[in-house]
């Protein structure tokens, strides 16, 4: 199965891939360090990448919705400060070991309507199991930036959106902000 | 998320298809800003709630104990033979897709799995190339154009719609363990349970661990993983509209993405 998988080089791979590329090297470094690393180690080491290769505010904007609006300026800054936070000990806690997995970007393609790059990739498992990383990249100042990830065919800014406009709406911003800083201090504490 | 409805190229099954169809409509759940509809929500959330206490008094203690209690090899033993039963589901579903190769390799992987492989305990066909898929009714119907229907949240068996739930009753009738009575049946279908139970545990943890609000994330993550499978892991994207919100970002004082260094530097220490 291993060999019908292409591996896109970097010479040949466009902008958007090249980002995919480098989020998924970091990740891998970390997860073969992830014993040493521990889970502040892990933290540390990925907080650049991730902010460097997600337009998290984007997404933290768009997760939110409609209710944006009705933030403050100062809740607005501090939603997503504590969602950067969050994003990055998210990728800290899930990404702590290594088996032999692999990273393998398959393809990189336009989406219509100039909706940006679509990097189509694969997570090889072990034992020879797919899982489908498929990341959509905005251009921003001339830099490629990941805004979702498709993971099996679940869309993470689709679930952000749909969990977060709905606890905004029936219990507020500091129960969001409440919620977030949980899953931080959850995560932290388990790993 | 929309497709088209059109009728089936399987006449034997049109009837059941018009049946399922005057029941779930061709509607899909997804409105066309992406928002799902969920005209059951109060419903679906009951049982949901009813779902996660039997999940936390009595599917997982025994799951654990279960895989405490026996050996990774004996797990897989037991997997195996399960999933191979399963597999004369997976061919139906080949066929009635429309999937002859499919359909052919699933048989094969069948008969050797049920030979070489000691009644299915041992996976044999996967290093022979032949894999194993995910096929069910509910794709199947999903692939004649039939829509989702509304969201169902189905006591003791979890997230459905529509236009899944027959695949209970098929899958029933497709499993060889339903036409063996007594105590060994009663026996194998409770570790069915339990196996399926054992093997969602880290799937469960994850969702524990991300969602915000755990009905949302379980509702939205199963829609469109059930989209992922009927397209075959091609599923058009979910439709939403990034562009609005660029937009506004553009016209935003405050949070220009360059703008936020003392946030970013913040943000890079640990907890």
């Amino acid at each position: 199965m291993m060999s019908l998988l292409m591996e896109v080089s970097p010479s040949s791979a466009g902008e958007a891939t090249n980002v995919v590329s480098r989020l998924q090297t970091a990740l891998l470094t970390v997860m073969k360090d992830a014993k040493q690393l521990g889970y502040h180690g892990r933290y540390k080491q990925l907080a650049l990448v991730v902010e460097d290769t997600h337009d998290l505010l984007f997404v933290a904007r768009f997760a939110v919705g409609p209710q944006w609006a009705k933030l403050t300026e100062d809740q607005r800054t501090s939603l997503v400060a504590t969602f950067d936070r969050l994003s990055i000990a998210t990728y800290a806690a899930r990404f702590d070991g290594y088996a032999g997995e692999q990273f393998m970007v398959i393809s990189e393609k336009s989406l219509p309507r100039g909706q940006g790059q679509l990097v189509e990739s694969h997570f090889v498992k072990p034992n020879g199991e797919i899982v489908h990383f498929n990341y959509v990249l905005r251009q921003e100042n001339e830099h490629w930036k990941i805004v979702n990830i498709i993971v099996n065919g679940v869309s993470d800014l689709a679930l952000k959106r749909a969990e977060y406009a709905r606890v905004l709406e029936k219990d507020g911003f500091q129960a969001l902000k409440a919620k977030f800083e949980e899953q931080i201090r959850h995560y932290a504490q388990e790993r | 998320m929309t497709r088209k409805c059109h009728k089936p190229a399987y006449p034997v099954l049109a009837m059941l298809v018009t049946v399922v169809g005057l029941m779930t409509g061709c509607a899909t759940v997804a409105t066309s800003t992406g928002e799902t509809q969920d005209p059951l929500e109060p419903v679906n959330r009951s049982v949901y709630t009813f779902n996660d206490y039997l999940d936390r008094y009595i599917g997982k203690p025994v799951a654990d104990g279960y895989v405490f209690v026996t050996p990774e090899f004996a797990r897989l033993g037991v997997s195996n033979f399960l999933d191979n039963i399963r597999d004369v589901n997976v061919i139906v579903n080949d066929f009635l897709q429309g999937k002859v190769k499919q359909g052919f390799s699933d048989s094969g992987r069948f008969l050797v799995n049920s030979t070489f492989g000691l009644g299915g305990l041992f996976d044999h066909a996967t290093p022979l190339g032949l894999p194993q898929h995910t096929e069910d009714f509910g794709q199947t119907l999903g692939v004649w154009g039939l829509g989702e229907g509304p969201y169902l949240m189905l006591p003791a068996f979890g997230p459905s719609t529509a236009r899944d739930a027959p695949n209970l009753l098929i899958s029933t009738f497709a499993n060889v363990l339903f036409f063996v009575t007594g105590p060994v049946a009663l026996s194998l279908s409770a570790l069915g349970f339990i196996d399926k139970r054992a093997r969602a545990d880290q799937a469960i943890q994850t969702r524990d661990e991300m969602a915000v609000e755990p009905y949302l994330f379980t509702r939205e993550a199963y829609l469109q993983h059930r989209r992922f499978l009927v397209y075959d892991g091609n599923p058009p994207l979910p439709e939403m509209n990034l562009e609005e919100t660029y937009a506004e970002m553009m016209d935003d004082p405050v949070l220009l993405p360059d703008q936020d260094d003392q946030d970013s530097e913040m943000r890079r220490t640990v907890d």
